[in-house]
C-alpha cells in the first residue's frame, strides 16, 4: 500500500514542538500502514527504542520501507496510535503500589475502547507488546470493572473461565487423546505420587 | 466476542487487571475455579496484612471486612449480591465495597477455616490477632491453640492483642505462661482490668516482644519489669509499680541494662520531689523542641524533657508530668523528628 493511501491518524500539530516535528511509517500485519509523530512514538518503550535504535532522518522515514509491526492487525494498531497521538507528551506513570490500583479512564479512552471484547482483548495484548504502560492500565482497568456486581458464576461467563469440572474433563480428554502408553505411564506415575513415594523408579 | 478470556492475557496484564482488584474482590474471583485462586497472588497480595478480631471479624489492610456470621436463609438486603462458596462451603453475602459476610453453623470453626483460607490465597500472614473478654466466648485455651496453629504456619505473629476482664481474668496465669510459644514478635497488647494482683505469683515474661503495651495491670511487679529486658518500646499504663521502680529503672539503664530501649513511658501516681534516674528536675521548659520518635506503628514524642546520659553516652529526654501522673524517657536517635513549639505565656 502506498503512503498516500494509507490511513493517517489526526495529528494536532499545535501539540507538536517544532523540532520533533517527524513522523514515522509503521505497517501493521495486514499491510494497513500508519504514519505516527516522534512524540506519540514516546508512549510505547518498544516503538522508542526500535527508532531510536534505526536513527532515521526525515528522508530515511519517507524514502525507506514503513517499519513493520507483525503481529497486530491495522484495526488494532490504528486504535494504539490514536491512543498514542491523543496522549502523546504526557509523562510515563508509575506505579505508587496502592492496593488496589488507582486507575482513571478519561473519556476519550473510554470512548476509543468503546468496542467489542475481542478487539479491546487484541489492543490489550498490543498495549503489552508495545509496551504502552498507560494504555495497558486502562485497558486492564476496563476489563477489571466487567467484575462489577458479579458472581463467580456469572464471572466465568464474562471471563471465559471453565470450572473445575470442565478443566478436569478437559484434561481427561487430552489424556485420552494422548498415546495409550504414554497415559498408562502418567497414571501409574499419579498413583504413586498419591501413595507418597519419593520415585518414580 | 461476548467474553473475554481474562487467563489469556499477557502476563503483565492480567496482573494489572487483579491489581484493580480489591481484597473483596479478589476473593470472589478466585472463587470461580481453582486455576483462578492460583493467579490472585500475582495482585501483589503477599503483602497484605492479615488481621482478626476474635472470631468474628478478619480485615486486610485495616480496610476491607470479611465479617464471620451465623448461618441464616436470608439476604440482609436485597440487593446484595450472595453466593455459594465451593471452595470453603459457606455463602457469601457482599454487603458493602468493603464488606462481605460468610455464614457459618459454627462460627468459631467457620472462622478458622475462613482465615487460613484467607491467609493461603492471598499467600500472605496473619499479622495481628486481638481479643476481648467483653465481645468475645472465646476461652483462653481456645485462643492459645489457634495462636499456635497460626504459628505453626507462618512461625510468628507481628501483634497480639488480648484483654482480660472479669470473665476470662482466671486465665490469665495460663495465658502468660504459655503466651511465649506464640511468638509475639513486635507488638504485644494487654489489657488486664480483671486480674488482680496475686502476692505470692510473679509474673514474667519469657520471650518479650520488641513494643510491650499494658493497660491496668496490677499484678504488673519490678520482676515483671525486668524480664522485658529486651524490649524496644514499654508503655505501661497504671502498673502495679511505684516512683522507686522507676527510678530503678531509670538507674539501670543508665549503667548500660535495657539496652535496647527506644521509648519508655509509664503512668501512675510519682512521689513529688524524689529523684528519678538522679535528677531531679525532671522537665526543661526552655526545651521547646518536640522529640519525636516511631516506632513500628507507634508514634511517641517528648515535649520540655530534661535530657539524661547514660554511662556509655547516650543520651535521652526524660520528663515528668506530675498531675497527668505520666513519666516519658525517650532515647535519643538520628532519625527522631522534632516539631519546635512555642510557648505560650498568659499575662
Amino acid at each position: 500500500m502506498s503512503v498516500e493511501n494509507a490511513p493517517v491518524v489526526d495529528v494536532d500539530e499545535a501539540a507538536i514542538p517544532v523540532e520533533k516535528k517527524m513522523y514515522y511509517r509503521f505497517e501493521s500485519n495486514d499491510k494497513k500502514e500508519f504514519r505516527v509523530s516522534e512524540l506519540a512514538i514516546q508512549q510505547s518503550e518498544t516503538l522508542n527504542r526500535l527508532v531510536e535504535a534505526m536513527g532515521y532522518t526525515s528522508e530515511d522515514v519517507e524514502n525507506k520501507p514503513a517499519i513493520a509491526i507483525e503481529n497486530i492487525d491495522g484495526k488494532t494498531l490504528k486504535l494504539v496510535f490514536q491512543w498514542c497521538e491523543h496522549h502523546k507528551g504526557e509523562a510515563i506513570p508509575v506505579d505508587d503500589g496502592s492496593v488496589p490500583k488507582i486507575v482513571e479512564i478519561p473519556e476519550f479512552d473510554a470512548k476509543l475502547m468503546d468496542i467489542d471484547n475481542g478487539l479491546l482483548f487484541k489492543l490489550i495484548w498490543a498495549a503489552d507488546y508495545l509496551n504502552i504502560v498507560q494504555l495497558l492500565n486502562v485497558s486492564c482497568k476496563k476489563v477489571a470493572n466487567m467484575a462489577q456486581g458479579k458472581t463467580p458464576a456469572q464471572l466465568r461467563r464474562v471471563y471465559l473461565l471453565p470450572s473445575d469440572e470442565e478443566d478436569e474433563a478437559a484434561k481427561r480428554a487430552a489424556q485420552e487423546a494422548q498415546d495409550p502408553r504414554a497415559r498408562e505411564v502418567e497414571e501409574e506415575f499419579e498413583e504413586r505420587k498419591r501413595q507418597g513415594g519419593n520415585s518414580f523408579f | 466476542m461476548l467474553s473475554l478470556p481474562v487467563l489469556r492475557l499477557p502476563h503483565l496484564a492480567l496482573k494489572e487487571v487483579l491489581k484493580c482488584w480489591n481484597p473483596i474482590e479478589l476473593f470472589t474471583f478466585s472463587q470461580c475455579s481453582r486455576k483462578a485462586a492460583r493467579v490472585i497472588p500475582l495482585a501483589g497480595t503477599r503483602n497484605f496484612h492479615l488481621s482478626c478480631q476474635c472470631y468474628r471479624f478478619i480485615t486486610i489492610n485495616r480496610m476491607y471486612m470479611f465479617e464471620i456470621g451465623k448461618t441464616r436463609r436470608r439476604r440482609i438486603f436485597e440487593m446484595n449480591l450472595v453466593y455459594q462458596c465451593h471452595s470453603i462451603d459457606c455463602a457469601v453475602e457482599i454487603v458493602a465495597w468493603d464488606e462481605c459476610i460468610s455464614f457459618w453453623a459454627d462460627q468459631w470453626d467457620g472462622f478458622r477455616k475462613f482465615i487460613f483460607y484467607l491467609s493461603d490465597l492471598f499467600q500472605c500472614h496473619i499479622t495481628s490477632y486481638s481479643i476481648t473478654s467483653y465481645t468475645s466466648d472465646l476461652t483462653v485455651l481456645q485462643f492459645l491453640q489457634f495462636g499456635q496453629e497460626i504459628v505453626g504456619k507462618q512461625d510468628e505473629i507481628k501483634q497480639l492483642s488480648i484483654e482480660f476482664g472479669s470473665k476470662n481474668s482466671n486465665d490469665f496465669p495460663a495465658f502468660l505462661n504459655d503466651s511465649n510459644v506464640l511468638n509475639v514478635t513486635e507488638t504485644l497488647y494487654l489489657y488486664t482490668i480483671g486480674v488482680e494482683a496475686s502476692g505470692d505469683v510473679e509474673y514474667k515474661f519469657a520471650g518479650a516482644p520488641k513494643c510491650f503495651i499494658l493497660n491496668h495491670a496490677r499484678w504488673f511487679t519490678r520482676k515483671t519489669l525486668q524480664s522485658l529486658e529486651n524490649c524496644t518500646l514499654i508503655d505501661l499504663n497504671s502498673p502495679g509499680l511505684v516512683h522507686k521502680d522507676v527510678n530503678e529503672l531509670v538507674n539501670l539503664w543508665k549503667s548500660g541494662r535495657f539496652s535496647a530501649l527506644e521509648y519508655f513511658q509509664i503512668k501512675l501516681a510519682f512521689e513529688p520531689g524524689s529523684p528519678i534516674g538522679g535528677l531531679i528536675n525532671l522537665k526543661d521548659y526552655s526545651n521547646r523542641m518536640r522529640r519525636i520518635k516511631k516506632i513500628y506503628r507507634h508514634t511517641y514524642d517528648v515535649l520540655e524533657g530534661a535530657v539524661i546520659q547514660r554511662d556509655d553516652g547516650q543520651k535521652a529526654d526524660v520528663r515528668l508530668n506530675f498531675w497527668e501522673e505520666k513519666f516519658k524517657l525517650l532515647v535519643h536517635s538520628e532519625k527522631d523528628k522534632f516539631e519546635y513549639v512555642e510557648l505560650i505565656t498568659i499575662d
